[in-house]
Parts: structure tokens; sequence; C-alpha cells
């Protein structure tokens, strides 16, 4: 007992040197009750034996310490280093005697040693899932959630009622220690404990103080009570060739000359919790490593981090190419890439290179200075045998010369010898259409799909020369989108951004000038039409998936799945844009067995509820063609989980996949009878896969097609997020040749969003980022940025259309944009 | 008002003596109370026994239910009025501290509501750190915490009926918290404190009903009796939310498991006050029972029921060994 007060006394006292008087911030007025979970007498320890509860005693000391420099009227902790177990009752009832304002729940999450993402939970009332407090612990728990992702940099944030979070489609439990307060609280479960790479970190206290930081800023956000008046610094040291950290190493910071050295614990973290805002140099030695240096802006009121990434001293090597060598089919369009293992000097490179036989090229460098492109001019020639060499002049940025055949002794040339593959002179032809031509029974939530027996010129699939013409010849407004399949075809999706009308034909219209990437017209016009069906459908987007994932439960949790690979799975939002969207859903998934994954619908989407004969659920779904399988399932009245038939993933790219209620065939399972009776909800869906199968697959807008939907608009933009970014662009369609500024890309930053992380990046069809902008964090105001239409590596993009994303904190804006050559 | 529909419970007043020869069972299965769309949680039987009142999810609200005619009404619908809300001593009244948010601070009032006509008395202005209120034996005087100090307010009412001194609290004094630790003060001399396990953060203090025990949890650990005449504390083990049998002699609380997120187990129990005897009264693995209160003539407990919301009234049964 004597060992365990002397070793609190001793943390509180670290913890009270770790935190040094701050800035005026008030909190005056209030109580807090901090309540570390768990006791010492609780097993769950990380890898290396950490136990959670230490980790959450030591956050909640650091907080403890924080909200007291705020002159918070009391901070009562539940429990200390040396409590066995208390009872969750007995957590409640010390914050309900004391009539404080707020409660929070320290926890550090655990599952399968490979997850480390952000998870807060509020309290639901139970069935209903709505929040108990509402505007209250909802509104706190998404700034620690937000907050918490910052400090700790997990992969993403979860906010959820824990109602809808412990169990399926109907709920479970409420947690114990927040359902009978008598004032708002959360739990926030920061990290996973459990996961050796984050366990290594939890170990460091200075870690666990960004934790302590970021749980307080949500303090003083959420009672508008002034800003921390510090701007932290840290970083990771990393091994720049294995990517894992570095122990032992000395970071000196300028001008304060502050000084840290890594812990032992191989997490290579260190932190300047403190400081003033203002530009820093920050220099790094490790033993056997390269020095790093590197100056930052530190932002006040801000986690500010700068990693390094230092080179072991040894001599640098060609990782990869492409072409591969002897490569004898490469296109004489493309450009040839060179990727070495660590940055290099790039004016050594350049003069190191030759060509045989030569040919006018201009050398393009990624900006870490690892990848080098070699950009023929105008292309390489059909049929001909080439070599690049590199010699042995070729050094990296610390003057160690190539080694260019990887053999680990330095003095040799790297080379690489392919040819180009023969003229391709064939015209691009259409393969497939979907709807097949004449088809008559096309639902209204279709999307058209058009197959091409090879990759097209992007530069021509514009509006004039892909249209699908409705009623009175009138075309009608689409997005079209294009994917080149791994073997070599082009799926053309035309996504028709208002709802098709029921028994209506509509005429698709590829004109003769779309080309392939050898420039090769079409043969002729290629039209086909169909007819959709004649039921008095409409159609609702129930759930864009605009404002995050917050409906649907994270497959990894649920029981149902199984067999996957926890390291290759993950449900994330992403953007893969389709629509009007800003966020779609991304399943990253990989089985070792025949397996499933089951993700489950725990948020209340009205219309789902109370499904009817005929009524269509759907969702669009972006193949990868593996074959794996896909299915919805739905409760009906008895409470038992029936499931839809299942659909088999063969396409690539976008389709709609739906389910007709009362039409389609329905299999039990789970429980379930093998049909659907009396009020029928949606409750999830599933993906079943093979041994080996791996892949990734994205999903959008989750609709319903039914004849008890009235109001398609109406809905439609209640359900839409408001936005508070204003954003705009001027010219679009933007022409090259007549504005050589570029677009301008206008957004407003609110009041309260001031001081986010804002980005503005420039998107493909493909969803692939091809130029950043903006990348900082942006005090309130209007902003107004320029893209001249070029790619990171200063290229003009080809002619089409793109998409430009504002992102302001956790909300997303995005537009489309036409780049006219 | 909403008709309950569970059979007329009769009280009979049982004596109790001779605790050390005497068990306790349930008398059959306990009477269910719910309401549709309601969940109901902490009961506390009226001063005599005609009625019982609970509150809602996060102790929202007050509910009173008549046990002569089976109904429930809502006395009061205000947050925070449920937690540990105080009976008057002539049962017409009840004193309960309400949670208000202004400009998202939370303050706290006092306010005492009259059960037949529910007209509220507000007693305090809206304040932060204000404790419990607390009544005191004359049905006049209420006692609440401020900022750690104890004040006494003359609430008005006049007292028409007369007080049976069976459902009075104890003679002069009452047990509250300050700074987390245990005091009794005189009610008509409120500086003068006595102080007891000066070294022990307690919860749940309550004093028995002839004012020579304490029930109270320490912080993180377990449920124990103090003698105040002796200073001899009694381990009673793990439990939580004590409450007195009204003749003093016994104790029941909840015992409950729990992972450190849920609760996975929870019981009633019954102990006497040296120890020695304790009962499952429950004894559920599916239900999570908790939050128990003595009825004032002994013959049952109400108690809740997590997971449902339900409020359960349990008879009693007496047997000599």
């Amino acid at each position: 007992m004597k060992k365990f007060v002397t070793i609190s006394i001793l943390l509180i006292l670290t913890i009270s040197f770790f935190i040094s008087p701050l800035q005026a911030q008030d909190l005056s007025g209030l109580s807090i009750c901090i309540d570390p979970g768990h006791g010492i007498n609780t097993p769950n320890q990380g890898p290396t034996g950490l136990t959670e509860h230490i980790i959450n005693v030591r956050v909640a000391r650091f907080l403890e310490s924080y909200l007291k420099s705020a002159n918070v009227d009391t901070v009562i902790l539940t429990v200390d280093e040396n409590s066995v177990e208390p009872g969750l009752s007995a957590r409640e009832d010390i914050a309900n005697q004391n009539g404080v304002d707020w409660f929070h729940s320290i926890h550090h999450n655990a599952w399968n040693g490979k997850l480390r993402y952000t998870l807060v939970l509020y309290e639901e009332i139970p069935y209903q899932k709505v929040p108990e407090w509402p505007g209250e612990s909802d509104t706190m728990s998404y700034l620690m959630g937000f907050n918490l992702w910052q400090g700790y940099r997990t992969t993403h944030y979860s906010v959820r009622g824990d109602w809808s979070f412990y169990g399926g489609a109907n709920g479970g439990f409420n947690l114990g220690v927040l359902n009978d307060l008598q004032m708002p609280g959360e739990l926030s479960e920061a990290t996973f404990h459990d996961n050796p790479g984050e366990e290594v970190k939890l170990r460091n206290l200075n870690f666990l103080q960004f934790e302590g930081l970021a749980l307080y800023k949500s303090f003083l956000q959420y009672y508008d009570a002034g800003n921390w008046g510090f701007a932290p610094l840290g970083g990771i040291i990393y091994n720049k060739k294995t990517s894992k950290p570095i122990d032992g190493a000395t970071v000196v910071l300028h001008p304060s000359e502050q000084t840290y050295k890594t812990d032992n614990y191989h997490n290579g973290f260190y932190s300047f919790p403190e400081l003033q805002a203002g530009k820093y140099v920050v220099e790094v030695t490790v033993p056997g490593y390269e020095a790093g240096i590197d100056s930052i802006q530190v932002a006040e009121n801000e986690f500010n981090f700068l990693d390094f990434y230092l080179y072991p001293h040894e001599a640098p090597i060609v990782k990869n190419s492409q072409p591969a060598e002897m490569d004898s089919a490469f296109s004489p369009y493309g450009m040839i890439e060179i990727e070495f293992n660590r940055e290099m000097n790039t004016q050594s490179v350049k003069e190191a290179l030759s060509v045989e036989p030569d040919f006018p090229y201009v050398l393009l460098w990624s900006p870490d200075h690892e990848k080098l492109r070699i950009d023929p001019k105008p292309v390489l020639l059909f049929g001909m045998r080439y070599i690049v060499t590199i010699d042995t002049m070729a050094h990296d940025i610390f003057n160690h010369p190539l080694d260019g055949n990887g053999d680990g002794i330095v003095g040799d040339p790297f080379q690489l010898q392919f040819t180009t593959q023969k003229i391709d002179l064939s015209r691009p032809q259409v393969l497939a259409t979907e709807p097949f031509d004449l088809d008559s029974s096309v639902a209204i939530s279709e999307l058209v799909r058009v197959t091409f027996n090879k990759p097209l010129n992007e530069a021509e699939l514009t509006e004039n020369n892909i249209y699908i013409r409705g009623p009175m010849r009138k075309k009608i407004k689409i997005n079209i989108l294009i994917n080149n399949t791994p073997s070599g075809r082009s799926i053309l999706t035309l996504v028709p951004l208002e709802p098709l009308t029921p028994a209506t034909r509509y005429n698709v219209t590829l004109v003769k000038a779309i080309t392939d990437s050898n420039l090769i017209e079409m043969e002729k016009h290629f039209l086909f039409q169909f007819y959709t069906e004649e039921v008095q459908h409409n159609l609702l987007v129930i759930d864009n998936l605009n404002t995050g994932l917050n409906n649907w439960s994270d497959p990894m949790q649920s029981l149902r799945s199984q067999n996957f690979d926890p390291d290759s799975t993950s449900w994330l939002p992403d953007i893969q844009l389709l629509q009007d969207s800003s966020r779609v859903a991304r399943l990253n998934y990989s089985f070792h067995a025949d397996g499933l994954l089951d993700v489950s619908l725990t948020g209340y989407l009205e219309p789902f509820r109370d499904l009817q004969t005929e009524d269509e659920i759907g969702v669009y779904l972006f193949g990868d063609s593996s074959l794996t399988r896909f299915r919805f399932y739905f409760k009906d009245s008895a409470d038992s989980l029936e499931a839809g038939a299942w659909h088999t993933i063969d396409w690539y790219g976008w389709k709609a996949v739906h389910e007709k209620i009362g039409i389609d065939s329905i299999f039990a399972f789970d429980g379930g009878t093998g049909s659907l009776d009396g009020q029928i909800s949606l409750a999830g869906f599933q993906l079943k896969g093979t041994e080996g199968n791996e892949g990734v697959l994205f999903l959008d807008d989750f609709y319903l097609a039914g004849k008890s939907i009235t109001s398609i608009e109406t809905k439609k933009e209640t359900t839409r997020p408001k936005s508070h970014i204003l954003v705009q662009s001027y010219p679009n369609p933007f022409s090259r040749k007549l504005n050589h500024t570029g677009v301008s890309i206008l957004f407003k930053i609110p009041n309260e969003m001031g001081g986010s992380p804002v980005n503005v990046s420039i998107y493909n069809t493909l969803g692939q980022k091809v130029r950043e902008l903006v990348n900082q964090k942006l005090q309130p105001g209007q902003y107004e940025n320029f893209w001249n239409g070029l790619d990171e590596y200063n290229q003009n993009v080809p002619a089409g259309v793109y998409f430009f994303r504002v992102q302001v904190g956790n909300l997303t804006e995005t537009r489309r944009l036409i780049i006219l050559n | 008002m909403r008709k309950l529909f569970f059979p007329v419970f009769l009280f009979i007043f049982i004596p109790v003596s001779g605790y050390a020869q005497t068990t306790i069972q349930p008398a059959g299965k306990p009477q269910r109370i719910s309401m549709k769309d309601h969940f109901f949680m902490r009961p506390s039987w009226a001063p005599s026994g005609d009625k019982l009142a609970f509150t809602g999810a996060n102790q929202k609200g007050i509910w009173i239910l008549e046990l002569s005619s089976n109904d429930i009404f809502q006395l009061s619908d205000k947050s925070g009025a449920g937690y540990k809300f105080s009976w008057s001593p002539d049962g017409e009244y009840i004193a309960y501290r309400a949670r208000y948010v202004e400009k998202k601070r939370a303050r706290m009032a006092i306010e005492v509501v009259q059960v037949e006509s529910r007209k509220i008395i507000k007693l305090s202005a809206k304040r932060k750190r204000l404790g419990l209120p607390l009544w005191g034996r004359d049905n006049k005087t209420l006692f609440f915490t401020r900022n750690e100090k104890l004040f006494s307010v003359d609430t008005g009412i006049s007292v028409t009926k007369t007080l049976q001194k069976r459902f009075l609290p104890p003679e002069n004094e009452i047990v509250f918290t300050r700074y987390q630790k245990l005091q009794i003060a005189q009610i008509d001399r409120p500086d003068s404190l006595e102080k007891f396990l000066k070294n022990t953060k307690v919860i749940n203090p309550v004093l028995s009903p002839d004012g020579n025990y304490i029930a109270c949890e320490e912080y993180v650990g377990d449920l124990i009796v103090l003698n105040r005449a002796t200073g001899k504390r009694v381990d009673l083990g793990t439990g939580h939310r004590p409450a007195w049998s009204p003749d003093g002699k016994w104790v029941c609380y909840m015992v409950t498991e729990d992972d450190g997120h849920r609760y996975l187990a929870s019981d009633i129990y019954i102990s006497s006050i040296d120890g020695k005897r304790q009962f499952n009264l429950t004894q559920t693995d599916e239900l999570l029972e908790m939050n128990p209160n003595w009825s004032p003539d002994g013959t049952a407990i109400a108690y809740d029921e997590l997971q449902s919301g339900v409020i359960y009234i349990q008879k009693l049964q007496y047997e000599q060994n």
C-alpha cells in the first residue's frame, strides 16, 4: 500500500511538472467528474502488460491538472492509481452526489490488436436511439471525437449512441456508467491499447498528455471558455527505410533550444506540448542515421505535428520501375517511372541519365524526390526496344552513390530494358450495355453502363459526345464516370442526376468522336434505347453517406462477421464520386477462408422502418469484379431476420443493387422464417467471400423506390446536410486557352470553424487526387484559390470532368468542374 | 393518469424484533409496476406507506403511484428532480434538487412540490454546487449544502396533521457529505458538525431511524455500517445504495457485477447491521434489480429493474429460527 501511495504521489508530481501555468482560460463555476475506467485488478493488459487502468488514470491526471489551471471549481476523480475495480453505480453516485456539471469516463479500447481509431459514446434512450442529453453529451462527444482523433492521429473517429453501438438492429444496452447520471456525460476510447503500435506510445507520459489536452480542449470549446493559449508540437521519428519508430533520438528545438530525448519503448515519440505559436526549426540526431532538420509554423490552439523519416547510412537503390525490366508491351503513350528507396539528388540523377535510342523527354520528380518520371515528348515509338541507364554519378541527398543493381555494393549503374507495344489501329467498340437495347422494364433507380473493349481517351468523354434523351428529346443531366478495368476494358457509367420517369423511353447516344487512348475514333455512332418500368414509383435517397457512417456498424465489431483478415479489412468514409455526393462508404475486405462481413443498420432511417410490398431497397455499389457476393437483410414484425438473395459482384464500376420487397426471393436467416411478415425494416447487408478474396468496394446512396414515397424533393432536401462553407468556382467550364490564371475556387470558413484544418484538393472521375491546393489551418474568412489545370507534377491534366473538394474540419463540400483545352 | 392492473397491495404491519433469530425471505412473486413507453427507477415510499414515488431515466421527473387506487401520475418533469428526492415527514410534500441549464452551465435549485396540488415552492435561487435537500423533523425546515456549507431554510409550510413519530427522521440530526467526507449536523445548530471516517470519502450515507448508525459506501470500497457511539464499523462487503429497515435492524442494498462497461448482474440483498445474516432477496440471473427502498411498515421492499425500467414491490416474510 505504501508503495502505491508513493507511486501515486510521484505520478501526480510528475504530471504537474509537465504542465506549466497557462493563460487565463475560464471554466470557473464548473464542477467536473472524471472517471478513469476500470481498476488495478482488471486484467485487460496490452501486449507488453500495460494495464488500461493505469493509462486511464494517467490521462485523467493530465485532464485534472489542465481543468484546474482553467479555474474549474471542483474536479473529482472517481478512482485513483490504487483503486480496485469500483462498481459502476459508485462511479455515478460520486458524480450525482456532488452535483457536478459534467461527467467524463476515460477508457481505451481493445479488440483484435489491429485497430486504432477513436470512439466516443454518449447515452441514448433505449429503443428510440436518440440522445438522452440532446445538444449536450452528443455535442461534447463530437468535439472529443474530433480532438482526440487530431491529438492521437488515429485512423478515424466514430461518435455513437451507446444503445445503437452495443447491439444489432435493435440496439443492445446502455453503458452502465452513463445510464444513471443526473448530468450529461460520455465515455471516450481514444485509441486501442491492445494494438502494439499504440501501446508503446501509451507508455509515454508525453503522449498521454496529448490526450489530456484533447479532452481539455473539448471542454474549453463546449463552454466557449477560450483557447489553450499555446501550440503543442509533437511527432514521431521513423526509420525511412523500414517505417519503424527509432529509439534514442535527440530532438532540439530552435530558437527555444529545448531538448527532448525519445524513450526506449520503440514509439519514436517526441513532444513540446506548450509552445508559443511561431516558426521553429527542429533538429533530430540519432546514431547510425542521417540527421534530420526541418521547420514548422506552429499554430496556436491546434495540435501540430512534424514527423521525421531518417535514412540509415546506406546506399540508394531502385525499388521499382514502370515498365518492369524486359517489359515487351509498354504503351508508347506512357511515362517511364523509376522509384528510388530514398530521396535523391535530382541534379546528379539528371546528369547520370541516358536513354538509347535517344528521344526527347522531360524529367518530373515527385515532391519527396524518390520517384522520377521520364515523360517522352511527344511519345515513344511503337515496337521499339529502349534502354534507360543511370550511371554511378547519381547519388542521394547525402552523397551516397547509387547501388544500381541492388547487390549492397555501391558503384554499379542501373539499367532498364523494355520494348514498346506494336501499334494498335483497331477502333474502340462497345461490348455491352446495361440496360440492354430495347430493355422494357428498367428500374428508375438504374445507372446506365457501357463497356468498351479498350481504354478510352478521357478528354472526349464529354456531355457533347455522350448523352441520354428522355421525353420530347430532352437531354437529361448526367454525370459521366469512367473506370478502366484490370483486363484493359473501359466502363462508362452514366449517372442520372435526377430520377428517371416511369414508363418512359430513353435513348442513349455515344458519338463517333469518342476515341481510345491511341486517339482512334469509333467506327460510327452507337445508339441504344430502353424503357423504364410502368409502376408509379418514386425514388428517395435515404442515406447519402455524406455525413459519415454513423448509421452503420463496423463489420469488424459484428459477431456474424467471420474469417476476415482484420489487418486488411476496414469500413471507412471515403470519396469515390457518384452523383453529387461528397462521401461514400469504402469497404476493404480480405478473407483467409470462406467468410462473411456483416454491416448492420444501427441508425434510424425513417422510411426504412415500414417497407411495403413492391418497395425497392437499393444501393449503388462500385464492384470490383471479384465474384464476392452481396445481400441485404431485413427484420419483420416477428423480430426475425430474413435475407434477400445474394448478388454476385461480377461487374466493375458503379451499379445499382436492389431488392424488391414481396417480389424478390427471401431466405431465412439467423432464426428467420423465410418470409417477410408485418412491419418490415432494413436491418443491414452482408458480403460473402471465399479464401483469398480481397479487394475494395464502394457504396453510396442507399435509396428507397416505392409507391409510398410522396415528396421526393422536399425529403431529399431535408436529408442533405446544410453547407456552411459556401463553395463557388468561376469560370466553370474553365478553358486553358482563354484563361491563364486558372479557375477560381472560393470558399468561406464560418466563425465557428475558425482554426480548423482545411484541405482543398482536385480529384478526377476515378476519385484519384490530382492536385492538392490547400492543406493548412485557416482562420474565419473568405478565401480564394486558383487551379490552373496542372497536376502534382505540373503537367496539364486531360480535358474533362473533375471535382474539387473543400474540407473544413468535418464539413465537406464537393463540386464538379469542367476543364477545356 | 393511468390505471395500473395489479392486485391491490395490502400492507400488514409485522412487528419485527429479535433479528438475531430472524430470517427474511420474499413472500410470493413481486408486484410489477410499469407504464408503456416509460422507464422508471429509484422508488421511494411515502412515510405513510400509501404512495410510492419514483423517477425516470437519468433522474428526470417524479411520478407518484397511489397504492390504494393503482393510479400513476407525474408530479414533476424537472431534470435532476428524481435523484434522492426527499419526502416531507407528513408525506404531503417532496423536496428535490432540480437541474437547470443556462448558457450551457448547470445550475441547481432546491424546490418543494405539494403532492396533492402539484404546487411548487422555490426555496433557492439557481446556483452552482447545491447539495441535496433533507427534511427536518419539524416538517418545516429544509437543509442543504451550498459550496460545502450547511444551510437551513424555512419552507413556510404549516403542519396540518399530527406527525407520527415512527415516520419522522432521526431526532434533530441530518447526515450529509462535505468535501465528500461524512458529517452529521444538529439541525438546530447547523454549525455543530460531527465528523466520521475522517480519512475516507463516502457516498450514499443514510442515518438509521434511531440515529445510532450510519450506513454508507466507501468511495471505492465496501458497504459499511458505523456505530456512532462506539466508532465501530462493520464491513458488509460489496454493496451499493443502502436503505434502512424501519426498525433500524436491517439494511437493504444492491450488489452488482460489471465489466467496466455494462452491468452483468445485480440483486437486492438484506443484511443485519452486524453483517452476520445476509440474504439475497431477488436471486435472478436475467434481471438487474437495483435501488431498494424499505416500506415504512417493514413489510415490503420496492426496487427497480435496470433493463426494463419496471418497479417491483416484493413482500417480505419474516421467520423466527
